[in-house]
C-alpha cells in the first residue's frame, strides 16, 4: 500500500529520519568569555569617552587605527582629559585591514572602554578585542543605556548608563584593596 | 510518487534549506558589501616558527584536514580552491606581504616590546585571530575582493593539542573556524563592541552572543560560532549550512551548487547526528531516487 505515491516503508524511513536528524541539539555548555570582574581587574584604565577622531595609516605592513578619545570621565585609573588608543585594523585608502572580533570606532560614538598598555608612556590597547568596548546607546525615553553582562550574572542586560558606571567603579576599588 | 507528494517534499526541503541557508554570517566592508576572494585561490604558507608541543607536520596535518573540511563537501559546487604551501616561511608575519600566513604566537611572545602590536597580546581570550585585508571602496567592481588574510594561533595563552585533549585548546577545530574566517564568513553572533546587529546572508539581524544560553542552537553549533572550549572538536567540521553558505560565495554564475545537493553529492562524511542540513540532503536524495524509479517504470511501461 501507499501514501501519495510513496511506498509506505518509504514514509516511515523519512518521517524516523526527520525526527532523528532534524530537530534538537545540545547547547554549548562552555565557553572562553572574560567575566566583567576579570576584565575590570586586567584593565589598566577604564574610561567613559567620546570618540573625537579616528586615523588609520600602514604601519609595517599593518593597518593600524589611532583613537583619540575624550574622556568624559575615569571609572579606574588616572587618565588625562584625552586618550589615545591604538586599534589593530582600519582603512587606508582602498585597502581594508580587519581584525575578525577586533573594536571598532567611529567618530562621535561613545563607549567605555577598557584599556591596557605593556608599560607606562606605552599607548593604550583595547584589552581582548570587541569584549573591552561597551557601546553607549541613547534611547529617547531611557536615556544612556549600555548592554553588558553584569558582574554575576552571566545574562545580558540593557542597564542605564549611571547604574553600569557605579557598579565597574566598586569593582575597581574592590581590585584596588 | 504523485505530484502533490513531490511538491510536498519540494516544499519541505526548501522550507529546510532557506531555515539553515540563514545561520552563515559574512565578513563585511564598512559599506556593507561581503569580502570573497574573486581573482586566484588562498595559497597558506605555515611560519618556520615552530611549537615544540606541535612540530610542523602535525601542524600541516591539521591544517589539511580543517582545509578538506571546508573544501571537500563543496568541492563540486564552487571553483575556490585553499592550497598549503609545501615549505615554511621565515620572513612573513602578520601584514600586507602576499602570504597569507599561518604562525604561531609561543609562551613569551607577548613580553617582547615589539610584539605589543601584535592583536594577540591585547587578545587575552583568543584562542586564534585572524586578520583579513581587502579591498573597501564603495562603487569598485574590487570592493569586497579578499587580499590577503593571515592567521595566529595564540599558544602565548592557551595550550593546544591535536587529539581532543580535554584541558587543550583543539588545533583542527580552531583551525576550521578560523579558515571560515579566510574563506569570508563570520561569527553567527556577534559581541558587544557594535551598536548595530550585522546581518545574515538573508538580511536577518545576527543575534548578540550573550546569554550563550539564549542562542539558537543553529548560532551556537555552528563552526563560525565565535567561542569554543578546551577539548572542544565539533568545530572540526562545519554544518550543512555552512558548506551551503561556501557553495553560495564561490559557486560564480553557473548553478552547479544546487545540482549537486539534489544528486546527495555533498552529503558529510562525518555529518553530526542532530544536523538538519544533513536531512534536507538526504531527502533531497530520496526524492530525487523515487523520481528516477518513477520514470524508470514509467519507460518500462
Amino acid at each position: 500500500m501507499r501514501y501519495g505515491g510513496l511506498p509506505r516503508s518509504t514514509v516511515r524511513s523519512l518521517c524516523a529520519l526527520i525526527a532523528a536528524l532534524g530537530f534538537g541539539r545540545a547547547h554549548a555548555t562552555v565557553f572562553v568569555r572574560i567575566p566583567t570582574e576579570r576584565m575590570v581587574a586586567m584593565a589598566d584604565t577604564i574610561v567613559l569617552a567620546q570618540v573625537a577622531a579616528t586615523q588609520s595609516r600602514w604601519d609595517h605592513g599593518r593597518i593600524v587605527t589611532r583613537v583619540a578619545l575624550t574622556v568624559e570621565f575615569s571609572i579606574k585609573g588616572v587618565p588625562g582629559h584625552t586618550l589615545v588608543v591604538e586599534a589593530p585594523g582600519g582603512k587606508v585608502g582602498d585597502i581594508a585591514m580587519r581584525v575578525l572580533d577586533g573594536p571598532e570606532f567611529r567618530a562621535g560614538e561613545r563607549a567605555i572602554v577598557f584599556l591596557t598598555r605593556s608599560r607606562p608612556g606605552d599607548v593604550h590597547r583595547v584589552l581582548n578585542l570587541s569584549q573591552g568596548k561597551l557601546a553607549v546607546v541613547r534611547d529617547t525615553s531611557r536615556g544612556d543605556l549600555v548592554t553588558w553582562v553584569p558582574p554575576g550574572t552571566g545574562w545580558v542586560e540593557t542597564t542605564p548608563l549611571a547604574q553600569v558606571v557605579t557598579t565597574l567603579r566598586a569593582l575597581a576599588r574592590r581590585d584596588v584593596r | 510518487m504523485t505530484r502533490s507528494s513531490a511538491s510536498a517534499t519540494a516544499l519541505l526541503i526548501a522550507l529546510l534549506s532557506s531555515a539553515r541557508a540563514a545561520a552563515y554570517v559574512r565578513t563585511r566592508t564598512s559599506s556593507g558589501t561581503p569580502i570573497e576572494w574573486r581573482r586566484g585561490c588562498p595559497h597558506l604558507v605555515m611560519s618556520a616558527l615552530e611549537n615544540p608541543d606541535l612540530p610542523h607536520e602535525r601542524l600541516r596535518a591539521a591544517l589539511e584536514r580543517a582545509v578538506a573540511a571546508w573544501l571537500a563537501p563543496t568541492a563540486a559546487c564552487g571553483h575556490l580552491n585553499l592550497s598549503i604551501d609545501g615549505g615554511t616561511s621565515g620572513v612573513a608575519d602578520v601584514r600586507h606581504d602576499d602570504i597569507n600566513l599561518v604562525l604561531w604566537r609561543l609562551p613569551g611572545f607577548c613580553q617582547d616590546p615589539q610584539s605589543a602590536q601584535a592583536a594577540v597580546c591585547s587578545a587575552v581570550a583568543a584562542a586564534a585571530v585572524t586578520t583579513v585585508f581587502f579591498y573597501d571602496r564603495p562603487g569598485s567592481d574590487r570592493d569586497g575582493e579578499m587580499i590577503e588574510a593571515d592567521l595566529e594561533l595564540n599558544a602565548a595563552a592557551f595550550p593546544f593539542s591535536d587529539d581532543g585533549a580535554p584541558d587543550k585548546i583543539d588545533l583542527q577545530n580552531t583551525l576550521t573556524h578560523e579558515l571560515g574566517h579566510v574563506l569570508g564568513l563570520d561569527h553567527t553572533c556577534y559581541t558587544f563592541s557594535q551598536t548595530r546587529a550585522p546581518v545574515d546572508a538573508v538580511g536577518h539581524p545576527v543575534p548578540r552572543c550573550f546569554p550563550l544560553a539564549n542562542l539558537a542552537p543553529d548560532v551556537t553549533a555552528a563552526t563560525m560560532f565565535a567561542f569554543e572550549a578546551l577539548g572542544e572538536i565539533s568545530k572540526r567540521v562545519p554544518r550543512a549550512d555552512e558548506w551551503q553558505g561556501l557553495c553560495a560565495i564561490y559557486r560564480g554564475h553557473s548553478d552547479v551548487c544546487e545540482s549537486a545537493l539534489a544528486g546527495c553529492q555533498v552529503v558529510p562524511a562525518r555529518a553530526r547526528p542532530g544536523d538538519g542540513g544533513l536531512a534536507v540532503v538526504l531527502l533531497s536524495g530520496a526524492a530525487l531516487v523515487l523520481t528516477v524509479r518513477r520514470r524508470l517504470r514509467r519507460r518500462a511501461r
